[in-house]
């Protein structure tokens, strides 16, 4: 790791260090009130089908190599954010459960077989997935919190899944490695489909 | 680390740091202060060192207007709309990888700096402490945009600049999500 990779990780740190302090509490509670940075961080992170999908989404991007490594992560949060939107003026939107298991079926069946489609359709099944995701976050934003730090806390959670996935798909440089991270597709597949069938 | 930090209380609330510090840390203990200033720093930072040369003292004029103005505003408005709507604008510009015109990186700087100095506006008891509060709060700020254009401006190499884009989309997410917010709140 050299030097300014360094400065990266650390700069990271701090901001996610700064990021976790409380909200200011001078202007009474309404605008900065409860709720805050680590509600937002954790919502994503206590959902494992988010979880699982969040994850498929950064090992298939190692899969499918450059510029999609960069670009699902970028496309999947503004997607997101679409998405949330849609859920909080209440789109119709049927099956979003189903929709978000789904996505965790799909995605991990993409890692399994190592599919390379054109980087445009990609982006088109993670963002439409997105959405789903984005919309159960939306409807579910506690209007009282501090929004802002809910909000930015569980968008870096979702971009740091990403990262967990691009950092376990980089064994795919190695033969044992692909062989591990393509399980961890077919594994991601079983539990969304044990999401979608209700079994979990 | 993650554990640690508290309650912040700011403006002179903070029990045992002082005026000086409530001050210089109030732009980093209030999201959208701090999401409006990581958005401008970075704006400017990927638009070259002509646009920090221009922004970064735009902003820091702007921030000391508004707060040397805050004792004639009897009610200081609501700015977390304003400073969401600026991080926003910023962040888009740097997530699309595009360079913005100066002049529109200059205007983004004009609105954080105001925006920030009317929310960060003291509210201590005495004069001279809400003179220090602002002071602080003005080099918080103007220390944290030019510290992340500085990090901008040297991310050079291909994944820095994917790096710095995809910061800027998590921050262009969250800003939609909160002026979303906003809004369905405004109409229920």
């Amino acid at each position: 790791m050299t030097f300014d990779k360094y400065v990266a990780a650390g700069a990271m740190i701090g901001f996610l260090t700064v990021m976790a302090v409380e909200p200011a509490l001078a202007h009474t509670g309404a605008d900065h009130g409860a709720g805050g940075f680590a509600t937002g961080f954790l919502h994503p992170l206590l959902g494992p089908d988010h979880v699982i999908a969040m994850i498929a989404v950064g090992l298939w991007g190692v899969f499918l190599g450059a510029p999609a490594i960069w670009v699902l992560p970028i496309v999947f949060p503004l997607v997101m954010a679409l998405g949330g939107v849609f859920g909080m003026i209440e789109v119709p939107l049927p099956s979003v459960e189903t929709g978000i298991a789904l996505s965790a079926v799909v995605l991990g069946l993409c890692v399994a077989l190592a599919a390379k489609p054109p980087l445009w359709m990609a982006a088109l099944i993670v963002g439409a997935f997105a959405i789903f995701h984005g919309y159960a976050h939306g409807a579910e934003m506690p209007v009282a919190s501090d929004a802002v730090s809910y909000a930015l806390g569980f968008v870096v959670a979702t971009g740091l899944l990403h990262l967990c996935g691009i950092g376990f798909g980089s064994l795919a440089r190695w033969p044992a490695g692909k062989l591990a991270v393509r399980a961890a597709g077919v594994l991601i597949a079983i539990a969304g489909g044990a999401f979608l069938s209700g079994i979990a | 680390m993650w554990l640690a930090p508290q309650g912040a209380h700011a403006h002179g609330a903070i029990e045992g740091v002082g005026d000086f510090y409530a001050g210089l840390l109030h732009p980093f203990v209030v999201p959208a202060e701090l999401l409006a200033l990581l958005a401008i720093g970075l704006l400017i930072g990927r638009s070259g060192l002509a646009a920090c040369r221009l922004g970064i003292p735009i902003l820091a004029g702007a921030m000391a207007a508004a707060l040397a103005s805050a004792p004639a505003i009897t009610e200081a408005p609501d700015m977390t709309i304003a400073l969401a709507a600026a991080a926003l604008v910023s962040a888009a510009i740097v997530t699309t990888g595009l360079r913005a015109p100066r002049w529109i990186t200059a205007c983004l700087a004009m609105v954080a700096g105001l925006a920030v100095g009317i929310d960060a506006a003291p509210e201590a008891n005495s004069r001279f402490a809400a003179l220090l509060n602002g002071a602080a709060t003005l080099l918080g700020g103007v220390a944290l945009v030019t510290i992340i254009a500085a990090l901008g401006l040297r991310a050079e190499k291909h994944w820095q600049r994917i790096g710095t884009q995809v910061a800027a989309s998590w921050i262009v997410a969250s800003a939609v999500l909160y002026l979303a917010l906003q809004l369905v709140s405004s109409t229920r």
